[in-house]
């Protein structure tokens, strides 16, 4: 796509350009081709001297009973992420595309957490969810739960996984909403001549039609539950309890910039650096991105 | 007010030649319409003269003075566009004054012009809205303000009259013509509606691939077109062309089995293949007087369009040959009525086959 | 819809409403929670209603911080988060604009070696390069400022793909138009271009608003100074304290004062909001 008209200037696009590419040098290009370049150096213990040891140090993560772990922990939550928020989100969208009266009102009360910070969701939850004063915590003593995440690994990945995906449920939310209402109407009523009650329209019409929407939705919760729950560790489990939930992204923090293990840091870096680039191939080659909000 | 003259243009994108040496003068004051199908490349010119485009070889002249490398501002042109182009976020007026604000012109002469262009078409009341808040025609007639405002040497013309509806479309065309010829400024009008063209042109440019087909008066294009492409383009219904031989003696020619007479005799072509073309309202039923007894075209009908005022019906000569002929609204014809058709000598049109060109 | 069913329609508002309780429910707690006084939210269960403290707690927190001095006031870390917020909206919009206007407005050599290093941004967040991000921030003297919070991140491939999309759908005959009416390349950008974005601009706005407020890893790496914390990030520090000494009408107050001000500007700006949310698609 390209535009037909187009002014003429020796400069002045370059002119226009030189700030973001300028910051983009700088802070982005710069950084991440250092932090490819340091994933093949290793450091002494006193940080004296460099050596260059090629790909020793991928060789060493994925044979790093730690790293492999932390894997494992990151797939179990992006996918637990994805799963509850997308469920929750297409259910609530499906009510909202059947409720005549209030659409607009149930709209307003459930996209406003989209807003709130992640680490301040992850505060919220942990509030709720403390074994000594939080109600959650309290009503699960209730039924005969004994809840506590500092403890129990499971009960802590369960934390994270409720307070990343209850974030995304209003942008799926939304997403969702805005597919269904873009079904034309007509289609629906003839699913209603055709066949019985609104739950076998809903898994043998809208469902199918919505497919585009879901995979978009998969992909971009999954690059959420990767890198924008960074916060929500931090501030609720700081990966424990017993590394439990440890994911890729806090691991590369908490090695590099508390554990000052620089080879070790980059070459994770690395390998996140590939996964996102994986991701954003599969969103721009893959993804049907012309999402109709009606 | 000026005189522009174009001298052989040739634009090209990439290998395709789009305009392949146009040349055309059109005098101070003159309404010249660029008619042809789209893709033509009269868009293409149009936007040369402006400045929009460059071309790839040959000159403008705008009031003697050669353009070529001169910006769009710089031309003293204005330009009127298909979709108006009007910039949303403006009010009319904002609209009108923008060209005149940037070439820096004083606030009381911009108030002033602006006025009296609103003044002469009606948008005095209209100056404080939105382009979105008018209907089509008023949209039109800020852009011709827009325009008018530029007391510009030459004003270029794009298709503007085809986003309108029809009826609005007859009234813009009048409105334009008065406009341009109160004026006085020369005018390049491009359009592929021949109605328009007629109507508007003191002149008009056939142009067809990138090739000038022809320039004259509307009328003189009407009566003899320079070539097929301009016959079969010119008129509605299409002109008939019927395949045809010079007679031995170069007085008559036959075609579909007929012996008609020419005009001018063309002493030594016995025997050349021509086309020959009559426009179907010149089809005259009955003895005309003109042709040698007998000599006339014997075709049967074999189907009928009733317009109302006129009606056109297709038939076919003996030799297979299809033909379509207009007759008055109130003489009705059926399938099936023979006539026997004599056109005036001077109705016949013979063109070249290989080449297309008309033969005098 | 279709049929009309009365248990249906029941159906749906009761679960509709049941997940806008689900949704609301921990900012209820927190709010309820930060209105108490300290002892009462130390109870277990704690009350379910407003307590009577809220003024109390909300302006303690603001103005002198916590009682153990686990963190100093919170209103100039608001202050600091409102600066790095809009500092990072209009930064962002305002270099995407002019970028998105380069690629889509003019033809250049090197036109499509810039578009993919723009592009290439999207591969790489701060996650990703943690350290060596630290090291040029360190070495440029770049930490505990403003300027580093704000303009490392106002760099955008989705800001600029934005207004190139929007950029390519403003029609050809407007800039011949403005051509014609003596506008050359800035002008054109700065009369029409720029007010024709409007919405746009606004709607994008309100994402970056949200975006920039809400920043927690770029924070926390590049301030140590107290008085350049920013409250989404301080807040962290304040729940690892209550570790010792819990203080949870403070925290939940804290919580409640980051989350205002974005909340506020989605709930009012909705219609912008969504526009936004549904063309940067990221």
């Amino acid at each position: 796509m390209e535009k037909r008209v187009v002014f003429r200037h020796r400069w002045l696009p370059y002119a226009l350009l030189a700030p973001q590419l300028a910051i983009t040098l700088v802070f982005f290009i710069w950084p991440a081709a250092q932090a490819l370049w340091q994933s093949m150096l290793v450091q002494d213990a006193f940080g004296l001297s460099v050596r260059f040891v090629w790909f020793d140090n991928f060789t060493y993560l994925f044979s790093n009973r730690e790293y492999l772990h932390s894997i494992r922990v990151t797939a179990i939550f992006s996918l637990g992420v994805a799963l509850l928020g997308l469920v929750v989100a297409l259910l609530l969208a499906a009510m909202a595309d059947h409720a005549i009266r209030g659409a607009v009102v149930y709209k307003t009360l459930l996209i406003w957490p989209y807003a709130v910070a992640p680490a301040i969701a992850g505060v919220l939850w942990l509030f709720l969810f403390n074994p000594s004063v939080g109600i959650v915590a309290w009503w699960l003593q209730g039924i005969g739960i004994d809840w506590n995440h500092k403890i129990s690994g499971n009960q802590a990945m369960l934390l994270v996984i409720i307070a990343a995906a209850w974030k995304q449920v209003s942008y799926n939310f939304l997403f969702f909403l805005a597919g269904m209402q873009a079904i034309p109407k007509s289609l629906i009523e003839a699913a209603a001549i055709d066949c019985a009650g609104p739950a076998k329209r809903f898994f043998t019409i809208i469902f199918p039609l919505l497919s585009p929407t879901t995979f978009f939705l998969i992909v971009v919760n999954i690059v959420y539950a990767f890198f924008d729950t960074f916060g929500i560790i931090h501030a609720v489990t700081r990966g424990g309890p017993a590394q439990a939930t440890n994911i890729m992204v806090y691991k590369v923090f908490s090695d590099g910039f508390i554990g000052l293990n620089l080879g070790s840091s980059a070459a994770q870096s690395a390998v996140l650096m590939a996964i996102v680039i994986t991701l954003t191939v599969i969103q721009f080659r893959f993804v049907e991105r012309r999402v109709q909000y009606g | 007010m000026a005189e522009v003259v174009v001298s052989n243009i040739v634009k090209s994108f990439g290998k395709v030649a789009v305009l392949k040496d146009v040349s055309v003068a059109i005098a101070d004051g003159e309404m010249l319409v660029v008619l042809g199908p789209s893709g033509c490349g009269k868009s293409t010119l149009l936007r040369i003269i402006a400045g929009l485009e460059t071309a790839s070889a040959g000159d403008v002249m705008i009031g003697g003075r050669r353009v070529n490398d001169l910006e769009p501002a710089e031309r003293d042109i204005a330009m009127v566009f298909q979709n108006y182009a009007l910039y949303p976020h403006m009010t009319v007026r904002q609209n009108m004054a923008y060209g005149l604000k940037n070439l820096g012109t004083a606030k009381a002469v911009i108030e002033k012009r602006v006025a009296e262009a609103a003044q002469i078409l009606g948008l005095a009341e209209l100056l404080d809205r939105k382009p979105r808040q008018l209907s089509g025609g008023q949209r039109q007639r800020v852009a011709m303000g827009r325009a008018i405002v530029r007391e510009p040497e030459a004003f270029l013309f794009d298709e503007p009259l085809s986003n309108l509806d029809a009826k609005l479309r007859v009234q813009m065309r009048h409105e334009i013509k008065q406009l341009q010829s109160r004026l006085g400024t020369t005018g390049i009008f491009v359009t592929h509606d021949q109605v328009e063209a007629m109507t508007l042109g003191d002149r008009l440019l056939v142009l067809n691939q990138g090739v000038v087909e022809q320039v004259d008066t509307p009328i003189a294009v009407y009566a003899r077109p320079a070539s097929l492409f301009v016959a079969g383009f010119i008129g509605s219904p299409a002109m008939n062309v019927l395949d045809g031989t010079i007679d031995g003696d170069g007085a008559t020619v036959s075609c579909g089995g007929a012996r008609l007479l020419l005009e001018h005799p063309l002493p030594g072509a016995g025997g050349r293949e021509v086309r020959v073309g009559i426009r179907p309202e010149h089809l005259v039923a009955g003895d005309s007087g003109t042709s040698p007894p007998g000599a006339g075209l014997d075709a049967e009908i074999e189907w009928v369009e009733l317009l109302g005022a006129d009606t056109v019906a297709h038939g076919r000569l003996a030799d297979g040959q299809a033909l379509a002929l207009r007759r008055p609204g109130d003489r009705p014809v059926a399938a099936g009525d023979r006539f026997h058709l004599t056109p005036a000598p001077a109705h016949l049109h013979l063109f070249d086959p290989a080449t297309g060109r008309r033969i005098e | 819809m279709v049929q009309n069913r009365p248990f249906f329609a029941v159906l749906v508002h009761l679960t509709l409403i049941l997940g806008v309780l689900v949704v609301a429910l921990p900012i209820y707690v927190t709010f309820i929670a930060s209105t108490q006084d300290p002892s009462d939210v130390l109870k277990a269960p704690i009350p379910m209603t407003m307590g009577d403290r809220l003024v109390e707690n909300y302006a303690g927190v603001l103005g002198k911080g916590s009682v153990n001095a686990s963190s100093g006031p919170v209103a100039p870390m608001m202050l600091n988060s409102l600066i790095m917020a809009l500092g990072i909206a209009i930064g962002k919009i305002a270099i995407s604009l002019l970028s998105a206007f380069a690629i889509v407005y003019f033809r250049f050599p090197g036109r499509m070696l810039a578009f993919w290093t723009i592009f290439i941004t999207l591969m790489l967040p701060v996650e990703v390069r943690i350290l060596p991000t630290y090291e040029v921030m360190a070495t440029l003297g770049l930490l505990n400022s403003y300027t580093g919070l704000i303009v490392p991140l106002i760099a955008s491939a989705t800001a600029t793909f934005l207004f190139r999309q929007f950029f390519m759908t403003v029609p050809d005959e407007l800039v011949e138009a403005a051509r014609v009416d003596a506008a050359g390349p800035l002008r054109f950008f700065w009369d029409i271009l720029l007010p024709l974005s409007r919405t746009n601009i606004a709607a994008l706005f309100v994402i970056l608003f949200i975006y920039g407020w809400n920043q927690y890893l770029w924070p926390l790496l590049i301030t140590t100074d107290q008085s350049m914390y920013t409250i989404v990030m301080a807040i962290q520090r304040m729940v690892v304290a209550a570790d010792n000494e819990p203080e949870w009408h403070f925290i939940t107050a804290v919580a409640i004062l980051a989350l205002i001000p974005p909340v506020v500007v989605v709930v009012l700006m909705q219609r912008l909001f969504v526009k936004g949310l549904v063309e940067t698609e990221k």
